[in-house]
């Protein structure tokens, strides 16, 4: 579990896909998890999200340690944090492959609330 | 564009509170906070932008990033993952070409599993074939089990990528060749040649991976601990020592070599010239009776189902240890020995064993056979051993001999005595010399 109520396995399907579009960064794939974790498991009763943000970057460093992931530093200018940008790597590319007709239903339905 | 040297540090403060809360290598804790820095300062900025003041935006930035206690936990399984039990940590290595494997791969996995499947049959046979008594042997079963549970695992983390496995077979293979070596240098001694299987194995095995680049195979896993090594080393090392040690634990459920005495006495016969004959007498009393049943022993190896008094001529009084001295006379003629209930002279033989000629030299030795099933408890059994010297032995070379008494090689009882001499029995974990059952 990622810290809350959201299997660790259902956020790596998310980042595949979403970084299967395009290099991204933390605060960026931030907003499009959230709405794929609220679709698929709710919010929390106290009205916060069911994913805290920061639960994203374990699983980014997680599957960049496995090989699956890319991480580069992009250096942004004018006093802003330079940010890391990630993408899939070949064999992060073969394992999404690989995944096809194992991937949870549920991955593809949060990626539909995560794309809205 | 806004900024407060306070919030900023309490960006930075909680960034560091998440890592603190994690067991990650230092090398990458900068690298990491920086990032989580760069979140949480954008959000505070998204927040500012909203409208809100700087205080309401900094405690609305870390309260959506997450609290430290949950974040830190997640960020240590994300560098200490141990199997990575999910389906696409199941799948990386279906999915990883063969090419991109070290080169020893397979023939270090071939070897763990062939090593655990050995480790298997010990687990199975070890009990039921009788070679350790009962408490022994659940020992030794359950050192084989242990040693097959982690040669599994590791078979598995192989596959895995995970660096304790290398290093479990790295440690496998030098065991291997080592006993392997061990073997070879006994049986050289011994005027033979035993190449151990699984040390040649292991031999090619270690050439293979030495050549292979497994640094990048097992780069993402979690570095092996001294606990862990510890844990590698001695479930490598259990199934090799445990043959040894466990004849060493005591066994309250069987009769073991305590319960039986012996007083080994030879009696000799003098002329001018010296010693020219004389009598072994071998008097065994038994405490308890209730020996290790045979069992499947019989089936499996062709044990006779009986006890072994071996009566050895080990070299005349130069004798001075263990092993054999070379002899200094030709040989001794025995008459043939009986084995009867001293105190009726009932035959207690059991008639297992021939005589193989009726003169055996140093290292040669007569056998006589007890079933300790017939025997009572209590009572004195006597084997009389009848000898006559091919040349008579002069008062400084008279003749040594070894009674050993063996109990299916799982336990004995030796006494070495020369002329004159009446001498106790002392039991040995292994008998020094096993006894060669005859056709």
């Amino acid at each position: 579990m990622t810290g809350t109520r959201v299997p660790s396995r259902w956020l790596d399907h998310v980042l595949f896909d979403l970084l299967g579009e395009r290099e991204r960064y933390g605060y960026e794939l931030s907003p499009a998890i959230q709405r794929a974790a609220e679709a698929e498991f709710g919010g929390r009763a106290d009205g916060g999200a069911a994913l805290p943000e920061g639960a994203v970057y374990p699983a980014l460093r997680r599957l960049e340690r496995r090989g699956l992931l890319l991480g580069r530093w992009v250096e942004i200018g004018d006093g802003v944090p330079r940010r890391r940008y990630y993408s899939l790597t070949p064999e992060g590319r073969r394992v999404v492959a690989a995944l096809g007709a194992r991937r949870p239903a549920a991955a593809s339905r949060s990626m539909a609330a995560a794309r809205a | 564009m806004t900024t407060s040297a306070d919030a900023i540090d309490a960006l930075r403060a909680h960034a560091e509170r998440i890592l603190d809360n994690s067991a990650m290598p230092a090398a990458e804790r900068e690298d990491v906070a920086e990032e989580l820095y760069g979140h949480l300062w954008q959000r505070w900025q998204d927040e500012l932008a909203a409208g809100r003041d700087e205080q309401a935006a900094l405690e609305a930035a870390i309260a959506a990033f997450g609290g430290p206690s949950d974040l830190g936990k997640e960020m240590t399984l994300a560098y200490h993952s141990r199997l990575y039990a999910t389906t696409i940590g199941v799948l990386l290595p279906a999915i990883t070409p063969s090419s991109q494997r070290p080169a020893g791969y397979t023939t270090a996995r071939v070897i763990v599993g062939l090593w655990a499947a050995l480790l298997a049959v010990g687990v199975v046979f070890t009990v039921p074939t009788g070679a350790f008594t009962p408490i022994r042997g659940l020992v030794a079963s359950l050192v084989c089990l242990c040693g097959m549970a982690m040669a599994v695992l590791a078979y598995r983390a192989l596959a895995r990528r995970q660096r304790w496995a290398l290093v479990y077979v790295q440690i496998l293979l030098v065991a291997l060749i080592l006993r392997g070596s061990a073997v070879l240098a006994d049986t050289i001694a011994k005027g033979g040649v035993t190449v151990d299987f699984m040390a040649l194995v292991a031999l090619i095995g270690i050439v293979t991976i030495r050549r292979s680049n497994w640094k990048s195979w097992v780069a993402g896993s979690r570095p092996v601990g001294l606990g862990l090594a510890a844990v590698i080393v001695v479930t490598v090392g259990m199934p090799f020592g445990a043959p040894v040690a466990v004849g060493a634990i005591p066994d309250p459920t069987v009769a073991s070599a305590d319960d039986l005495s012996m007083q080994a006495h030879v009696d000799c016969a003098r002329t001018s010239q010296g010693v020219t004959g004389g009598t072994v007498t071998v008097d065994l009393v038994w405490k308890r009776t209730d020996f290790l049943p045979y069992g499947p022993n019989w089936f499996i190896t062709g044990i006779p189902r009986t006890d072994a008094i071996s009566l050895a001529s080990v070299g005349q009084q130069d004798y001075s240890g263990p092993g054999f001295e070379f002899p200094s006379q030709s040989g001794i003629a025995y008459e043939d020995p009986s084995f009867v209930d001293a105190a009726t002279g009932k035959k207690a033989d059991a008639d297992m064993f021939a005589s193989s000629g009726n003169t055996f030299f140093n290292g040669d030795r007569m056998l006589t056979s007890v079933d300790p099933a017939t025997t009572v408890s209590g009572r004195t059994y006597r084997g009389t051993y009848g000898f006559t010297l091919q040349a008579p032995a002069p008062a400084d070379d008279e003749p040594v001999f070894r009674v050993g008494y063996d109990h299916q090689s799982r336990w004995g009882v030796e006494a070495i005595a020369t002329c004159g001499q009446i001498v106790t029995g002392h039991s040995v974990l292994t008998p020094e010399h096993p006894v060669t059952y005859l056709p």
